[in-house]
């Protein structure tokens, strides 16, 4: 039997109508023949590129860096992934697939059994952005400079890869998070920091030259005729820190990270654009918005 | 091993397109059931009449092993419709796309949606692509860019959930 861990980011209070609603879908998925191991929630934030920036909220913390971490959406979603690779504490077996969902999206009734018959490692289904123009939030990844795109004027129907999908309601075999830890080192930087390397990139030289070392001199970080050169050590063996798959890097939000770590493993998403969900921010932002909004723009009208 | 496909259409183009499978088409007719790895419908199924599509697609799953592929690929309705839309003088390749010619005419036409649900409603069939891409017809020594719809899907009677383990 299939068995699926469910990772809810959602705020710390919610209403009990969100959670019958959710607990639901849920059940009726377990009707279907799915077997749920753990519903992982964790609290989640606004989106902090700047990670000295502290994130709005009301809980007493017993540090400032405490704060810091337990209201960042990276490292929540890190975390709650390590909860699904480690499995339920005190149980045998792990869950085959994770599945992402936001307190935000409203998934259609049957989404997560029609994710898992389409046979991908890596899915999603989708949901729009909740301001014009309402594109889906999946991207594709220009290959001259890097920059994401949304999906834009597809077929109703489509079934096809991308190169990044959010995580509102997003499926992932375990296998997928296996493959990137596999083939990724990890570093500690300066900062405390903890990034992933793909083990190609990783160089070790036999001595560095006496120009070289002169240059570096101990120093933390420089810039070297156009090379950013940064010491990181290795992690002690008592960071228990979750493997950062979910980081917020170079300005761009944890979806995308993770979504470029797959890719150096060769594994992409698929959106499933028959499956919508609802967006709700003041209202729902659905399929219907995307369509007027497209409309509007070729001069066909709203319809 | 090689796989054991089924090609309708365009042959020549079915194996160039497919040229990364390594496959011995098979020419038997009429086809052992359960027994191809791969069958391509390349811009065929249009030419049946719609009342028959149903039949025809479940005709040409029955063909396929447990876990062979089908790929099925037609004219895009929806992107010849939107020429039209939109074009004061459509090229000939739309209403080509749509009609057919004289040689072959169609009966039917296919939205990425239509042809989609065809499929995922027929027993023992999984939707494992759906695309819009275009490809070049040609016609009178020229050729033009259209888009078609291609359909992939494989063949489960268990669960197919269980497929990645």
């Amino acid at each position: 039997m299939v068995t699926v861990d469910i990772g809810i980011a959602c705020g710390m209070a919610q209403y009990t109508e969100w959670w019958d609603s959710l607990l639901a879908t849920i059940l009726k998925e377990q009707q279907r023949g799915i077997a749920i191991g753990q519903i992982i929630a964790i609290r989640s934030a606004l989106p902090d590129h700047n990670k000295n920036n502290i994130v709005g909220g009301s809980i007493l913390y017993k540090s400032m860096e405490q704060k810091k971490r337990m209201e960042r959406t990276d490292i929540n979603r890190s975390t709650a992934t390590q909860s699904f690779l480690s499995g339920r504490k005190g149980k045998d077996g792990k869950s085959d697939w994770l599945f992402w969902i936001d307190d935000d999206t409203v998934i259609p009734d049957g989404a997560l059994t029609d994710l898992l018959r389409r046979e991908k490692k890596f899915i999603a289904g989708l949901y729009f952005n909740p301001s014009p123009p309402h594109n889906p939030i999946a991207y594709h990844r220009n290959k001259e400079d890097g920059f994401y795109s949304a999906l834009y004027d597809y077929p109703a129907g489509s079934l096809i890869p991308v190169d990044s999908v959010g995580m509102g309601c997003t499926l992932i075999h375990r296998s997928v998070f296996e493959a990137i830890m596999d083939a990724f080192e990890l570093y500690v930087r300066p900062n405390g920091t903890v990034f992933p390397i793909h083990k190609n990139k990783v160089k070790r030289l036999k001595r560095l030259s006496n120009e070289l070392k002169a240059n570096i001199n101990n120093s933390d970080e420089i810039l070297l005729d156009g090379y950013h050169i940064i010491k990181v050590t290795e992690p002690l063996s008592d960071d228990d820190r979750a493997w950062p798959f979910y980081s917020m890097e170079y300005g761009r939000t944890e979806d995308h990270h993770f979504c470029e770590l797959a890719a150096q493993v060769g594994i992409k998403p698929w959106v499933d654009t028959s499956i919508t969900c609802g967006h709700i921010k003041a209202a729902s932002a659905e399929y219907k918005h995307y369509k007027e909004h497209l409309n509007e723009t070729k001069g066909f009208g709203a319809r | 091993m090689k796989l054991k496909g089924l090609a309708q259409g365009d042959i020549k183009r079915i194996k160039n397109t497919f040229g990364q499978y390594e496959v011995e088409w098979s020419d038997e007719w009429p086809p052992e059931a359960g027994s191809f790895d791969l069958i391509v419908l390349d811009h065929f199924i249009q030419t049946a009449n719609r009342r028959d599509i149903f039949g025809l697609i479940k005709f040409y799953a029955d063909l396929l092993k447990e876990g062979g592929e089908m790929f099925i690929i037609v004219p895009s309705l929806e992107w010849a419709a939107q020429e039209i839309v939109t074009q004061d003088e459509p090229g000939l390749a739309v209403y080509m796309s749509l009609y057919g010619t004289d040689e072959e005419q169609y009966l039917s036409g296919f939205t990425l949606r239509w042809l989609r649900t065809l499929v995922d409603t027929t027993e023992n069939l999984v939707v494992t692509l759906a695309i819009n891409e275009p490809y070049m017809i040609k016609y009178d020594e020229r050729s033009e860019k259209v888009y078609q719809n291609k359909i992939g899907c494989i063949r489960r009677t268990e669960n197919p959930a269980e497929a990645i383990q």
